[in-house]
């Protein structure tokens, strides 16, 4: 019995273990704000390795009491926050979430953030499988994410 | 005179006239192509309004007289926009030689005077950089600077009218006012620090 459970939790965690290789996350970095800013955004790279459609459809950080997926729109010239219901990434597809588009908006900061600090984010898709990230707290987008483009 | 000279010399005066007529219908194209989006046909001078800024000293439209002034408008609760634009005025502000640099001051108004105190703007502003303003005030003063600058604000509701996380939809543009305190130009979506500063450089050097 003893033996059974212990292939059950191997089973379990080889496949969130699976999982978590199909979906991984990079260039992850919270930007840094004034001392007083009460809302922060956070940035990343979602890329989907599976063979199936993933969906985030929500956030939590024990450094914030919500946090939102959020889209920036221009639409007439202004600037429009579109709160989104959920974060599709098709089937080997990436999403960038970068300022001036998708981003995560971190509301009701409880302790002050500095470069150099880390925030802990929990990604919650749509399939019950959760992400645990570390975020740093950066200035400015990463170096290297420039290349992208 | 030949009749093939006298065929040239009719073509160059019917050049001419074209050439002529084209400048008078269309005169500004002496406006660089590089500013076309960018610069007013005409400077529009504005209408005074009264605002409040850092340590509750009054901001009106004589802030604006003698200086250039980069004006934007925004609030402090916004996580995107207003922090990435604040950004790119810092880089401006730091590479901007030293002739523009001395007479440049960079604006930052709060179209959110109920979650933006003028104390908390300041601490917010000079985050970005230690001499930008940042004032906010009465909604109605507030809205006569944004309609006459032709910007936008309006507050996004929220499904619960007592949440305080509400968003505010604006216009991104960052306004250039000139000495005379007149609207001068207009630097719209995307801002890339670099070609700002080169037609800031360029407005300043056909002013």
């Amino acid at each position: 019995m003893k033996i059974l459970k212990f292939f059950a939790v191997l089973a379990i965690s080889f496949s969130q273990f699976a999982w978590a290789q199909s979906v991984q996350i990079s260039e992850q970095w919270v930007r840094e704000a004034p001392p007083n800013a009460k809302v922060l955004a956070a940035f990343m790279m979602i890329d989907n390795q599976s063979e199936e459609t993933q969906t985030l459809v929500a956030v939590s950080s024990p450094d914030f009491e919500r946090v939102e997926i959020h889209q920036t729109v221009e639409h007439d010239g202004m600037m429009h926050m579109q709160q989104q219901e959920q974060l599709v990434i098709a089937a080997k597809q990436q999403v960038m979430l970068k300022p001036g588009s998708y981003h995560l908006m971190l509301m009701e900061l409880k302790r002050p953030l500095i470069v150099g600090d880390k925030v802990e984010l929990t990604l919650k898709f749509a399939n019950k499988e959760e992400l645990v990230i570390t975020t740093p707290v950066r200035k400015s987008l990463p170096e290297a994410a420039h290349n992208h483009h | 005179m030949t009749q093939r000279t006298t065929v040239i010399v009719s073509l160059l005066v019917f050049i001419g006239i074209a050439f002529g007529i084209i400048g008078w219908f269309f005169p500004h194209q002496t406006v660089p192509t590089e500013l076309q989006a960018v610069l007013r046909p005409e400077p529009k001078s504005l209408q005074d309004f009264n605002l409040v800024g850092q340590n509750q000293t009054t901001f009106n439209l004589n802030n604006f007289k003698d200086k250039w002034t980069l004006l934007f408008f925004g609030y402090t609760f916004c996580p995107d926009v207003c922090p990435t634009t604040l950004a790119v005025l810092q880089k401006i502000y730091a590479n901007l030689p030293p002739k523009l640099l001395a007479n440049t001051q960079v604006v930052f108004v709060s179209v959110d005077p109920e979650r933006d105190t003028p104390k908390q703007l300041a601490k917010y502003v000079t985050y970005f950089g230690k001499d930008f303003i940042g004032v906010t005030g009465e909604v109605a003063e507030i809205n006569k600077l944004v309609l006459q600058t032709g910007a936008g604000y309006i507050k996004n509701p929220t499904p619960n009218a007592d949440d305080k996380n509400y968003q505010i939809s604006h216009t991104s543009t960052i306004f250039l006012i000139n000495p005379k305190m007149q609207l001068h130009a207009g630097f719209s979506q995307p801002h890339i620090p670099k070609t700002i500063i080169e037609q800031y450089n360029l407005i300043r050097n056909l002013y």
